[in-house]
């Protein structure tokens, strides 16, 4: 039957655009003319009902309104893996928003929590009881027992 | 910035120039242990608070190690590629190792990996389960393991034995290439894959993972292979 020879080629079609890139232009251009088309035959259904049933008949459906369902159905399809792909694509502007954001407040607050080179050198020059001078300790250096850094952000404190 | 140490100083050791990123997603209970275990030997340490629910930003914030917090959850993925990203801006960073939030890693195996890689020529490290003694391994972990490993064309065209080991090591060149896009769990393939592709000299290194009974719990469940070899196979294919 010619309808089922149709309804393959539309699902290899979509298979083919799944796999390969279903952003490039010139599959842009594609579901923007079969939105064209789709809006036609959909004019032309509502003004001329009796069509969509020979069309039915001569492409092997019982009834027109088969034929609009099979319609329907790849339409949904379509606006499946659509929606798939555009929330991909969010997700990943997403993540790349949130990373972004992540690592620049975590730049300020490690840089007070774990102390500044810059900062640490300062320091280490006006007081500094240690033998190793103070710019030469890291401040991450600190065993993870006595690390309680937020509560001492003054590094030369500790004794 | 924190690793711009005088050389010679004191204070300076063996893996300074090392960066430990781990991902953290509600691992409160164990995140300072793995912490603590991990700073004696390598003292830059990022971890990357996934948005977790629990108490983790705060056991980590009272470690020396940098806390980055994503503000919401993203996935392991993201918080790898994250951390990555941080610890490649840190001046003198130079070899990168991922490294699990949930304790089954060893500390000596993770030094191991680094070695392989800074003396051995290899730009990247893996771990594997698979290369010393495989007995630690609960068995149908280790069909899949192993049946993963077989099946990827990547991880055969590397001739890897344990695609999906979260211990690895990457020096920069590697680090600064590699791109996370699957931020899901579905990273640790991608990263197999980004590897086979790349043309970057890679080995295996044998290591023991600690199945903890809290590591088990945490684990990926096998079902959650599907969701994985589903996400990968969309994305291998639409990257030509």
């Amino acid at each position: 039957m010619i309808i089922q020879a149709i309804l393959l080629v539309i699902a290899a079609v979509f298979l083919l655009l799944f796999i390969r890139n279903w952003y490039s232009v010139q599959t842009r251009a594609l579901k923007r003319l079969a939105f064209l088309i789709f809006i036609a035959l959909m004019v032309v259904a509502i003004l001329r009902p009796n069509w969509v049933n020979s069309v039915a008949h001569k492409v092997g459906v019982g009834r027109g309104t088969d034929l609009v369902l099979y319609a329907l159905a790849v339409a949904f399809v379509f606006v499946s893996v659509n929606t798939y792909f555009r929330l991909k694509t969010q997700e990943s502007r997403f993540t790349e928003l949130a990373r972004v954001i992540a690592v620049r407040d975590a730049t300020e607050m490690n840089a007070k929590r774990l102390g500044r080179p810059v900062v640490r050198e300062a320091l280490g020059r006006e007081a500094s009881a240690r033998e190793v001078p103070a710019h030469e300790v890291p401040a991450h250096e600190i065993p993870a027992h006595e690390a309680t850094v937020a509560e001492t952000p003054v590094r030369e404190a500790r004794p | 910035m924190q690793t711009a140490e005088a050389p010679g100083s004191a204070e300076t050791s063996e893996f300074d120039d090392v960066w430990v990123v781990i991902p953290v997603y509600n691992e409160g209970s164990v995140i300072a242990d793995v912490v603590a275990g991990v700073l004696p030997t390598f003292r830059n340490v990022v971890c990357v608070d996934d948005g977790s629910r629990d108490d983790s930003a705060e056991q980590i914030s009272r470690t020396a190690a940098h806390l980055v917090s994503h503000p919401v959850n993203l996935g392991q993925g993201a918080a790898l590629q994250t951390g990555l990203e941080y610890a490649l801006l840190q001046g003198g960073s130079e070899y990168f190792v991922t490294f699990d939030a949930d304790g089954q890693h060893r500390v000596q195996d993770a030094a191991e990996l680094v070695r392989a890689v800074r003396d051995g020529g290899a730009d990247v490290a893996l771990g594997s389960r698979f290369l010393g003694g495989t007995a630690h391994v609960p068995w149908l972990k280790r069909a899949l393991l192993k049946t993963v490993a077989a099946v990827s064309p990547a991880a055969r065209h590397l001739q890897l034995t344990d695609a999906h080991n979260g211990l690895r090591v990457l020096n920069r060149p590697a680090a600064s290439q590699l791109k996370i896009t699957m931020n899901g769990m579905a990273h640790a393939s991608e990263i197999v894959d980004y590897l086979a592709r790349s043309g970057l000299e890679v080995t295996e290194v044998p290591v023991t993972v600690l199945y903890t009974d809290y590591s088990k719990a945490k684990g990926q469940s096998l079902i959650n292979g599907v969701n994985i070899l589903f996400d990968l196979s969309l994305r291998s294919r639409r990257t030509p």
